[in-house]
């Protein structure tokens, strides 16, 4: 029952959105109308950042207490989290195809973002080489704590390099103008849910699994 | 392509994966019952 009440404030948060940036909101004034790809560029990728901080403290959870469920939790956390980071990615192209006229323009951020998807992509390579659960657990809460060194990284990349990607948040806040400031709260609400709820749902298949059952069957 | 179309595709993009969803944790839900 839980569940079913974060998937409907999910859907909710998601579709009034995905209203107010795509219908209420007005053109912008250099951008035009392709700016409203932003709204779900951002919160996918912030939620993917929050994924791979949640993965590291739930990697630090299982060396502490070698509990199973950390385990579970933690890769849970990646594979959602590399999966809003590819969708970033991927909406980043778009945005920045109508912004600075090439889809893919080698910028710090890009470049950086690439690299935590490949270096989490690797992470689910080499869980899915280790047969034996314990020494699986064990090497991918390792390599769980050393690849999230790569997200402050793609974070501060605008920063710390000369980049086309504007930096969003400053220590004065939002560059944004109030009525966008909402719709992407509304937004990124909703996908926090949507990953709360995957998280859970992914998790507790891996309990299934790992007691024997299997969850999916071949047709 | 207009905004509405979009708005739209985008509705029904959305309720397709609840759906999903749902189902999957109705599944889960029943195996979990069965222990």
């Amino acid at each position: 029952m839980r569940n079913r009440i974060i998937y409907a404030l999910s859907y909710i948060f998601l579709l009034t959105g995905s209203y107010l940036s795509l219908l209420v909101l007005k053109p912008e004034k250099t951008l035009g109308e392709v700016y409203r790809i932003f709204f779900f560029h951002f919160p996918l990728a912030i939620v993917s950042y929050l994924a791979f901080a949640v993965s590291l403290v739930l990697s630090i959870a299982y060396l502490r207490s070698k509990k199973m469920r950390f385990d579970d939790l933690a890769s849970s956390s990646i594979e959602i989290g590399l999966l809003f980071c590819v969708l970033a990615t991927i909406t980043g192209a778009i945005f920045s195809k109508q912004a600075w006229g090439a889809y893919w323009s080698w910028d710090p951020r890009q470049t950086t973002t690439l690299i935590v998807c490949f270096i989490y992509a690797s992470y689910l390579a080499l869980r899915s080489a280790i047969e034996d659960r314990e020494t699986k657990a064990r090497l991918s809460a390792i390599f769980g704590i050393f690849a999230f060194f790569s997200v402050p990284l793609s974070y501060l990349s605008t920063r710390l390099w000369f980049s086309l990607h504007p930096t969003m948040i400053t220590s004065k806040g939002m560059k944004l103008e109030k009525d966008m400031q909402i719709a992407l709260l509304v937004m990124v609400i909703g996908m926090l849910f949507l990953y709360v709820g995957l998280l859970s749902l992914s998790s507790r298949i891996k309990k299934l699994e790992r007691e024997g059952k299997t969850f999916y069957t071949k047709s | 392509m207009n905004l509405q179309s979009i708005f739209i595709a985008v509705m029904l993009a959305l309720t397709g994966i609840f759906a999903y969803l749902i189902y999957l944790d109705a599944k889960v839900r029943s195996l979990e019952k069965n222990e």
